[in-house]
């Protein structure tokens, strides 16, 4: 089972990081943009695509893009998966599409969390103190809006996860990566129940594991937190 | 969000709100709610009437015209047996519409009971909470798939399969509403003056839990939607002999590269129906201001 397990992860592992990755980077800023901006047209647009990344499935979305890139425009691989030992390129031709995929509702949900975080920081008065004295918008908003509006946004990126794993095990079917989540899907179909348990122990593992990491991101965050 | 003016200087805004205070005011002010109710509508309208709106037979074969595209006479092309696909969108749309609603209202009654119960009696709390806090920790796609490959395929069991991942959200939104109710003045005087726990619960805490339950509901609905799809998906999900958005697409699969149309449809409307009770739940968020 631990063979079955190690098989299977370094394509999952690669996909949720990209994923991870690709999402912590679009959605961060737009959050900040949305809420820096509140009420305009910006504002409304990232909302919407916010509220429309929660709303489409997954596995449509995957095949939207696939029609698009692949069939349509050839630009991209269909389906499969390359592993980083076969050259870095081709390795993220075939990540690329299955982690825009599954980034898309981690995207939505982080930039919510980012702007809601965000706007409830950018009512204090040291940051209406800080754009007084003349600091320039980037370095409020970066250095003294974000950093404390940070810790629910660790938090819920850190919560996100299972929503990444739920998506995983579809964006794997509709790319036929072999990762975990395909795994746990043929082991649950076929009721193979050592695997099972061994699945969810290392998914809960890993979990628990980056709630810790973001418990402990805290600390640098946040210096009036000590444990 | 929504903070109401409360400083003297703004009674004349105050004052503007209330001559607005029409049905179409309202629906202005809260675009985002009629938007999506709006939406929500049309689906729901075209769901039910779907006999009315002089569709052919979802399930009626004809094998001659396989993979059609969309075309004036068959708007949203056909299938692989020749099988109307409007006609099959809009009558998925019943059973997609269907575990909807009953996911969202079955799992919130189960939880507020489960809830109210617990919240008050703080020894059964502990027992509950820790068999939800188990529940929670399995991500709900696969609780759900592993309920599914237990039982029979069937309506009934794919509901039952996407309420049990629902519950403990229900019964943690409804805790912490609940410890924080009974902590506050009302509850106190209501005891001072002689009334049970019973009537507590029922006429005090019951009625205070509505609004952010109704909340939560929009969001259960709109997840158990998607969840049904994912789920006949990867082949667990509606037996598939019934026409569900999620089973329509789980078919068209294989044909994405030759006949785009057969998986596009359906996830268009999946995708408006679940977009329109997410706007719905965050237009009743400000209007009942909830958080």
């Amino acid at each position: 089972m631990i063979t079955l397990i190690k098989q299977r992860v370094e394509p999952a592992v690669a996909l949720t990081l990209l994923a991870m990755l690709l999402a912590v980077v679009t959605a961060v800023p737009l959050g900040v943009l949305a809420a820096w901006k509140q009420g305009s047209w910006v504002d409304r647009l990232v909302m919407v695509f916010a509220v429309s990344g929660f709303s489409m499935p997954v596995f449509w979305l995957g095949f939207l893009l696939v029609y698009l890139f692949s069939v349509w425009l050839r630009c991209l691989p269909v389906q499969g998966y390359t592993p980083l030992s076969a050259g870095l390129v081709p390795f993220l031709r075939h990540l690329v599409l299955p982690a825009l995929t599954l980034s898309l509702v981690f995207m939505a949900l982080i930039a919510r969390m980012t702007r809601a975080s965000m706007l409830s920081v950018l009512g204090e008065d040291y940051i209406r103190t800080a754009f007084a004295k003349g600091l320039a918008p980037w370095s409020v908003l970066t250095r003294h809006a974000l950093k404390s509006a940070s810790l629910p946004i660790v938090t819920i990126i850190g919560v996100g996860f299972v929503l990444l794993i739920g998506g995983a095990v579809v964006t794997e079917s509709v790319f036929a990566l072999s990762g975990i989540g395909r795994l746990s899907v043929d082991a649950i179909l076929r009721r193979d129940y050592p695997v099972i348990q061994g699945v969810i122990l290392v998914v809960s593992g890993v979990y628990v594991l980056l709630n810790l990491i973001v418990d402990l991101l805290y600390l640098f965050l946040d210096p009036r937190i000590r444990y | 969000m929504a903070t109401r003016p409360t400083t003297i200087g703004d009674t004349g805004d105050r004052h503007r709100s209330q001559s607005n205070r029409s049905a179409w005011g309202f629906l202005t002010r809260n675009a985002t709610l009629s938007a999506g109710a709006l939406c929500l509508l049309m689906v729901t309208g075209s769901a039910v009437g779907a006999g009315l709106l002089g569709t052919r037979d979802p399930q009626a074969m004809r094998p001659v015209a396989r993979l059609r595209p969309p075309s004036p006479d068959q708007w949203f092309g056909t299938d692989h047996y020749g099988r109307d696909l409007c006609a099959r969108t809009l009558y998925g749309g019943r059973v997609s519409l269907a575990i909807g609603s009953a996911v969202a209202i079955l799992s919130l009654g189960i939880g507020t009971a489960i809830r109210l119960v617990g919240g008050y009696f703080r020894r059964l709390d502990a027992v509950v909470m820790r068999v939800m806090d188990e529940l929670m920790a399995i991500p709900g796609i696969l609780l759900a798939l592993a309920l599914m490959a237990l039982v029979r395929a069937s309506l009934r069991s794919v509901i039952i399969a996407l309420m049990v991942p629902e519950i403990p959200r229900t019964v943690r939104l409804v805790r912490a509403s609940v410890l924080s109710l009974r902590e506050q003045i009302m509850v106190e005087s209501t005891r001072a003056v002689g009334a049970g726990t019973p009537r507590i619960l029922l006429r005090y805490i019951l009625p205070a839990l509505v609004a952010p339950l109704i909340v939560q509901g929009t969001d259960i609905c709109a997840s158990a939607i998607l969840v049904e799809a994912y789920l006949s998906f990867l082949g667990v999900g509606t037996p598939p002999h019934i026409p569900s958005w999620g089973n329509i697409m789980a078919e068209g699969r294989a044909y994405v590269q030759i006949a785009f149309w057969f998986i596009l449809f359906p996830g268009l409307f999946l995708a408006a129906t679940v977009l329109a009770i997410n706007m719905i739940g965050d237009g009743l968020r400000d209007v009942l201001e909830v958080r």
